[in-house]
């Protein structure tokens, strides 16, 4: 059989989403997300060594609503990939491998990067919100 | 069979590359390390959140806070790098394209992380 003719293993889309795959797709993006994010945390130091932060674009852009988003976001992602992170670990670990504990620690983790999301953004506007 | 098979053939087969191994346990070790780290950079950033910014700037004259902050930056960029690679390696089909992107991401990773590094140094000695 030539390259070209030889089957495809089924893709992504045609499987029922289930936790545990939808879940670990997303072990991706987050960590794709996080990744995304650290030029962000770089320009801060760089901004905050090198130029007027009072002044400077990057405050004017993180204090845009598309800025807070994008910080939203990161937030959401280094949250998750945190949880499911411990949750790959244990797995790597041998502990967790029975369905049922597949699914709790799967709602866990869910549940957790809301919560940790949430209160991040509660504590920073308790404090006066952002503002550089 | 053994006999008459090469010996370097049948390391490679038995015993693979011996590189797959090493990335495995890389990002595994990176991501315990991780674990401390991003708790640390939470707690960090969350602290400067209402602050001036002549405040901010001393929070980064305390050693263990920079020293901290490297080693996140150190930790997630390796974490990130070879995260990134694995996702190439699946979805990026053309030899040649993977390649690129490889490079691309290995260049712009040591670049922002070199620069992360220096601006931490300025902001600590200066």
């Amino acid at each position: 059989m030539s390259q070209a003719n030889r089957p495809l293993s089924p893709h992504l889309q045609i499987y029922k989403p289930q936790i545990t795959s939808v879940l670990s797709i997303f072990h991706r993006f987050t960590g794709i997300g996080v990744v995304l994010g650290l030029p962000i945390l770089v320009w801060f130091l760089c901004d905050l060594a090198f130029g007027d932060l009072n002044e400077g674009l990057f405050a004017t852009v993180m204090l845009s609503s598309f800025g807070k988003i994008l910080l939203g976001g990161w937030t959401f992602c280094l949250a998750f990939h945190f949880c499911n992170g411990i949750r790959h670990l244990l797995w790597d670990m041998g502990w967790g491998f029975e369905l049922p504990t597949v699914h709790c620690t799967g709602w866990i983790v869910i549940c957790a990067s809301f919560i940790i999301t949430g209160v991040v953004w509660v504590w920073i506007a308790c404090r006066g919100g952002l503002c550089l | 069979m053994i006999g008459k098979t090469p010996g370097r053939a049948i390391n490679k087969t038995l015993k693979g590359s011996g590189e797959g191994s090493h990335a495995w346990l890389s990002q595994r070790v990176s991501a315990v390390g991780l674990l401390l780290l991003s708790l640390w950079l939470g707690f960090f950033l969350l602290r400067l959140v209402g602050k001036s910014h002549s405040e901010i700037l001393v929070c980064f004259k305390n050693p263990y806070q920079i020293t901290c902050f490297s080693l996140f930056l150190l930790f997630s960029f390796y974490h990130g790098w070879l995260g990134l690679v694995e996702v190439i390696e699946d979805y990026a089909h053309c030899p040649c394209i993977k390649g690129i992107l490889k490079i691309i991401v290995l260049l712009s990773f040591l670049f922002l992380g070199v620069l992360g590094m220096i601006s931490l140094i300025k902001l600590f000695m200066g």
